[in-house]
C-alpha cells in the first residue's frame, strides 16, 4: 500500500514535470535567432562556386577521358599486331577483318556463323539470346563495310571456315572481345582487311605536343641572307653596294606568309655635276652672301648606312614545293650613318673667275625614321641544301616612294639577295 | 653664242651701256642658265638669270639667299 502511495507521488510529479513548460526557453531561442538569423537560400557564391567545381570536373574527365582510350585502342592495336600472338591462335594466323561491334556484347562467348548467299550478301546467324544478338534477323552486307569485300558462295569456301566457335584457342579474341568481332575470311585477306586505327588517334599527349610544336615551327621559318645590288637615283651614277640582314617567315595561309626581318645595307650615291633631286638638301654655303659671289657645287656625295625593317607578303607559287614565290611590300626604317659630301666652288663675278674647289661635309645618325617609304618587289628561287636548311636566290627591287633620310633623297636599289633558309620542317 | 640671236642682242645692248658686265653659264635647277652680272666694283648689283630661250628666270629673295648652281660656272663674255 506504502509503495503504492509512494507510486502515485512519484506519477504525480512525473506528470507535473512532463506538463512542465518553460517560457524562459523559448525566449532564449528567440534571442538566439535575433542574433543568427535564418539564411533566406544559399548564398549566390555557393551557387557559382558549385558550378565552377562542376564544369572543372567535367572539363578534366572531357580531357582525361579521351587519352584513357586512346591509351587503351593503342594497346588493343599492338595486341591484335603481336605476330607472336597470331601465329599462337591458328584462326587468328591469316588476316582477319575486324569489325567493331556498337556496344559490348557476349558475342565471343556465344558462337555465331557467316554464310554467304549468292548475292555476296553476308548472313550472321547468332546463337545468342534474342535479347543480346544485335545481329538476329538481320542481314549484313559486307561490301558496304569499309575495307571489306564480299566473296560470293561459289568460291571453295566452306562455311565451316567461317565459323568462330567459342575454344580454348580462342582465348586471345576473348581479350579483345570488349568492343571487338573478329571474322575469320580467309580470302579476304587478300584486300588487306584489317582496319587501321587513325593515327592521330592513337597518338600520346606528348606525341601531339611535339606535333604541335613542329606545327608551329612550320608557321615560322628564318633566313640569313646578303646581297649585292646597285644604288640608284635620278642624275646619279649606279653604285655597287652590300648588305646583309636575318628575316622571318610567318605562315598565314597555305600560300602566302608575313615577312619580315632587319637589313644591313650600305647606299652611297654620286651626282658629280648633276643636281640631286632634293636641290642639295640643307647644304648652305657661307659664301652665298657674299656680294658679287656666286656658289657653284660641282659634285654632290650621299653614303648612308640604312638599317631597314621590310613588312612584305610573300606569295608562294607552289606551296608544297615552295620553289618559287613572289614577294611584295614596304620598307621602313633609319639610317645609322649619314654622310653627305659637297664639292663647291665660288665664282666671282666681279674678276669672272672661279675659286678653287673646297668639300664640305654633312654627317648625321638616326636622325630620321622612315616610314613605309620604299616598295619592296622580288622573286626568290628556292633549292634545297640539306632537310632543314635551303639556299634562296632572289633577285629585288626597291623602289623609293619619297624623299629617303634626312636630306630627302629619293634612291632605290636593285640587286640579288642569297638566302640560307633554315626550316624546322621539310617544306621551307 | 651664235645659236642664241637673244645672247647676242643682249651682249650688243651690255655693251651700249658702257659697264663692266660678264657673261657665264652654268646649272640651275637641272637647265643651263645664262648669268649676266654687273662688275662694276661700286655697284650692288644681283645677277640675273636667262633660260637658254632667253626668258628670265625670275626668283624670289629667298631663292637668291640660296642660289646654289651645279656643276662649274664657266665665263663666256667680258665687257671691256
Amino acid at each position: 500500500m506504502k509503495e503504492t502511495e509512494d507510486q502515485r507521488i512519484a506519477a504525480k510529479f512525473r506528470q507535473v514535470f512532463d506538463d512542465f513548460e518553460d517560457p524562459a526557453s523559448n525566449e532564449g531561442w528567440l534571442e538566439l535567432r535575433k542574433k543568427y538569423p535564418e539564411e533566406k537560400g544559399r548564398p549566390l557564391f555557393f551557387w557559382i562556386s558549385s558550378a565552377a567545381a562542376a564544369l572543372i570536373l567535367f572539363s578534366g574527365l572531357w580531357l582525361y577521358i579521351p587519352e584513357i582510350n586512346q591509351e587503351y585502342t593503342s594497346s588493343k592495336i599492338s595486341r591484335i599486331a603481336d605476330p607472336e600472338r597470331i601465329k599462337k591462335s591458328p584462326s587468328l594466323s591469316k588476316p582477319q577483318p575486324i569489325v567493331h561491334a556498337p556496344s559490348e556484347s557476349k558475342l565471343t562467348k556465344n558462337e555465331f556463323n557467316l554464310s554467304l548467299d549468292t548475292n555476296g550478301v553476308t548472313n550472321i546467324k547468332s546463337a545468342l539470346p534474342e535479347s543480346e544478338n544485335v545481329f538476329a534477323n538481320r542481314t549484313i552486307d559486307i561490301s558496304k563495310l569499309s575495307g571489306l569485300s564480299a566473296i560470293p558462295a561459289k568460291n571453295s569456301v566452306k562455311a565451316d571456315e567461317y565459323t568462330l566457335s567459342k575454344s580454348s584457342q580462342n582465348t586471345e579474341i576473348q581479350s579483345i572481345k570488349p568492343d571487338t568481332m573478329v571474322l575469320a575470311i580467309g580470302e579476304i585477306a587478300k584486300t588487306d582487311p584489317i582496319f587501321k586505327p587513325n593515327t592521330e588517334e592513337l597518338k600520346l599527349p606528348e606525341e601531339k605536343v611535339k606535333n604541335s610544336e613542329k606545327i608551329r615551327k612550320k608557321n615560322f621559318s628564318l633566313s640569313l641572307y646578303a646581297g649585292s645590288y646597285i644604288n640608284y637615283a635620278d642624275g646619279s651614277e649606279n653604285k655597287v653596294n652590300v648588305g646583309a640582314g636575318l628575316s622571318s617567315d610567318f605562315r598565314i595561309s597555305k600560300n602566302l606568309r608575313i615577312s619580315t626581318g632587319l637589313n644591313l645595307s650600305k647606299n652611297s650615291l654620286a651626282y658629280n655635276q648633276n643636281e640631286p633631286a632634293n636641290n642639295y638638301g640643307s647644304f648652305q654655303s657661307a659664301n652665298a652672301s657674299i656680294i658679287g659671289n656666286l656658289v657653284a657645287l660641282s659634285n654632290y656625295k650621299a653614303e648612308l648606312l640604312g638599317l631597314d625593317i621590310p613588312l612584305n607578303i610573300k606569295y608562294l607559287f607552289n606551296p608544297e614545293r615552295s620553289s618559287t614565290y613572289f614577294l611584295a611590300g614596304l620598307s621602313s626604317g633609319t639610317y645609322l650613318s649619314e654622310k653627305y659630301v659637297v664639292e663647291q666652288s665660288n665664282f666671282n663675278s666681279f674678276a669672272g673667275i672661279s675659286a678653287a674647289a673646297n668639300n664640305q661635309e654633312i654627317s648625321r645618325q638616326m636622325q630620321d625614321f622612315d616610314l613605309m617609304r620604299t616598295l619592296n618587289l622580288s622573286f626568290g628561287f628556292n633549292t634545297r641544301l640539306s632537310k632543314k636548311q635551303s639556299l634562296t636566290i632572289e633577285p629585288f627591287l626597291k623602289y623609293p616612294l619619297g624623299g629617303l633620310g634626312s636630306e630627302n633623297l629619293r634612291f632605290g636599289a636593285s640587286g640579288i639577295n642569297v638566302k640560307l633558309n633554315f626550316n624546322s620542317s621539310k617544306k621551307p | 653664242m651664235n645659236d642664241l640671236p637673244w645672247l647676242e642682242q643682249e651682249i650688243s645692248r651690255l655693251i651700249a651701256l658702257n659697264q663692266c658686265y660678264n657673261i657665264s653659264r652654268s646649272t640651275y635647277m637641272k637647265q643651263t642658265v645664262y648669268i649676266i652680272s654687273n662688275c662694276e666694283p661700286n655697284i650692288n648689283y644681283v645677277p640675273v638669270l636667262y633660260g637658254c630661250d632667253g626668258k628670265i628666270l625670275y626668283l624670289s629673295a629667298e631663292d637668291y639667299q640660296n642660289l646654289k648652281f651645279s656643276g662649274s660656272i664657266e665665263l663666256i663674255w667680258k665687257s671691256n
